[in-house]
């Protein structure tokens, strides 16, 4: 038993080569705080502070699938909002590629827990929508919807509007829209926290044989324990609001093991990374629980 | 499955002609059996035929046409006027935030009780007629315009925005599309209320057009003519309400649930 799991070990060092070195960061978040001013109103008239993220420390390696696991209301779309250029940290800073983060852009890939697909675009026309944006030729666009949608397993589908298409035909459909500008990085806040837990893992091992293909670092934002195993290369463990990093651990697991074994789930090293998260992430359950019960008597 | 939704539908249908018809054979017979007064309401047949040679001596053609022409020139003057400032303060949002008071006290102050105003301004010609159905159009199309902009889903603009669209852009390949649908709906009130007024103008000061035919011929106690203007508004309303319905449904194609009569 124990043999077994030093060979693992190992395969995973020997994977750590895949990471070039370890200066070769992609995305980096240094000492970031954010706040919200929350304007007060009725009987609590004076504007009051939400500090989100207190003092995050992150770092994203290149090719690397870093799972952020947090108890809800910690501050992980916060952060993802930053991580896209639409909103900027209190102080600290985030950089890709050593560039601080100033505006939106191409180079980083977004999904989004509700799927953001345009409700009035066909499954094609999404899937092209950022192609025609900015003016690809035809004929190239064309071809290469056709390739990701086929890539996502939504051929036959292309006609569809969104509504009728299932949730987990519509997170397909995005991230096939993703995927068509080839972003160096895919931030995935949620993605599969609406759809059902068939699907879902459906879904999880299609995006490992999606990673497999393209081989682009990942940041991918959940609060299922389950899911931060079976993906990640690493798990951030964030603490309850004001979000900041409790730990990061490493899976042992290999990419190739999980893309292999036919059960993984039911792994021993599985389990045991499965209970050390669990550990990790109870304590800030119920300090967050804490939280919004405080919150409810405030009221 | 398929078979029985038409089938179900071809029911549905045949319920709703069944009414139609109920009604009218009850026009037919209560004038004759004296339940009414024929002096007021005559027999639908007879309304026909009165009508049939209205249309014949070219009358109503004339009445009509005079009358379309109203509408059209006032709800064009409408939608010229209220959709580009809909697009517009729906999208600044500061700009609504400071209006929307004053619109909504605006709004109030419905088209009829400003009539009289706008036919002492403008006298009781044309200009004063075209003026108060284009006022009055402007309003729905004013405010389904500006909410469909305004409640363009969030999410939508986030998107967007992640995917480096420009504002402008964002406008028009997210907002504009996304408000459609409440445009036509506001489309096709808009309409509705121009028609309502474009009698009301009619009515009191005019010497053309079904709502002054339609007030002529009550005080000529000639009751079949009266009716045939009615039933002549009645049959534009449902043309222009359907052919919008039409256009909404096309428009609403993407949504779950398409508007419905
Ligand atoms: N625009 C905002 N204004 C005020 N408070 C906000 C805003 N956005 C988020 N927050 C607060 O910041 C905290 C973190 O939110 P969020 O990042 O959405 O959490 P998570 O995605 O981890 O569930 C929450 O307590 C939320 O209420
Ligand atoms: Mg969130």
């Amino acid at each position: 038993m124990s043999g077994l799991t030093v060979a693992r070990r190992l395969d995973w060092d020997e994977e750590e080569s895949y990471f070039h070195s370890e200066s070769d960061i992609k995305l980096r978040v240094d000492n970031v705080t954010k706040e919200f001013y929350v304007k007060g109103f009725g009987k609590a008239p004076d504007q009051t502070t939400v500090i989100a993220l207190d003092g995050l420390t992150l770092e994203v390696k290149r090719g690397e699938f870093l799972v952020l696991l947090g108890p809800s209301g910690c501050g992980k779309t916060t952060l993802l909002d930053m991580f896209a250029g639409l909103s900027f940290p209190t102080s600290g800073s985030i950089s890709i590629d050593g560039q601080p983060i100033k505006e939106p852009g191409l180079d980083r890939g977004i999904v989004f827990q509700q799927y953001a697909l345009f409700p009035w675009l066909t499954t094609f026309e999404n899937v092209e929508f950022v192609l025609a944006n900015n003016n690809a030729p035809k004929k190239e666009r064309v071809k290469k919807v056709k390739e990701l949608i086929k890539m996502v397993g939504l051929e036959g589908f292309e006609n569809h509007y969104p509504y009728q298409l299932s949730g987990g035909m519509k997170q397909r459909a995005a991230i096939a829209r993703t995927l068509t500008f080839d972003p160096e990085i895919l931030l995935m806040d949620e993605p599969f926290g609406a759809l059902d837990s068939q699907i879902r893992e459906l879904l999880q091992q299609e995006l490992l044989h999606i990673r497999d293909q393209t081989g682009k670092s990942i940041l991918f934002i959940t609060h299922s324990i389950e899911e931060a195993v079976y993906l990640a290369d690493r798990v951030a463990v964030l603490t309850a609001r004001p979000g900041k990093i409790k730990q990061i651990i490493d899976v042992p697991i290999s990419r190739r093991e999980r893309l292999e074994s036919e059960d993984i789930r039911s792994d021993p090293l599985f389990s045991e990374t499965r209970h050390l998260l669990w550990t990790l992430l109870r304590d800030e359950m119920s300090k967050s629980q804490e939280i919004k019960e405080g919150k409810a008597h405030e009221d | 499955m398929k078979i029985k939704n038409i089938a179900l539908s071809i029911l549905e249908t045949l319920k709703s002609v069944a009414a139609i018809f109920c009604l009218l054979l009850l026009w037919e017979i209560a004038p004759r059996l004296q339940w009414v007064d024929p002096f007021f309401i005559p027999p639908l047949s007879s309304i026909l035929v009165a009508f049939w040679h209205l249309i014949l001596s070219g009358e109503w053609e004339k009445l009509a046409l005079v009358s379309l022409k109203r509408v059209f020139i006032g709800y064009s003057i409408s939608v010229v006027i209220a959709l580009p400032l809909g697009f517009i303060i729906g999208w600044f949002k500061r700009c609504e935030r400071i209006l929307n008071p004053l619109l909504q006290a605006l709004r109030q102050v419905n088209a009829t009780t400003i009539l009289p105003l706008f036919i002492l301004m403008f006298g009781i010609g044309e200009v004063s007629k075209i003026s108060i159905i284009a006022y009055s159009g402007i309003w729905s199309v004013f405010m389904n315009t500006i909410n469909g902009v305004k409640n363009v889903d969030p999410l939508l603009i986030k998107c967007a925005k992640s995917l480096k669209l420009s504002n402008w852009q964002i406008f028009r390949k997210v907002a504009f599309p996304a408000a459609l649908p409440s445009v036509f709906t506001g489309l096709r009130y808009g309409i509705t209320i121009a028609l309502l007024l474009l009698i009301s103008a009619e009515m009191l000061g005019g010497t053309s057009g079904i709502g002054y035919a339609i007030n002529n011929w009550q005080m000529l106690s000639k009751a079949e003519q009266m009716w045939s203007g009615i039933l002549t508004m009645v049959i534009f309303g449902l043309v222009f309400n359907y052919s919008f319905i039409a256009l909404e449904k096309r428009m609403s194609r993407w949504k779950e649930d398409a508007p419905r009569g």
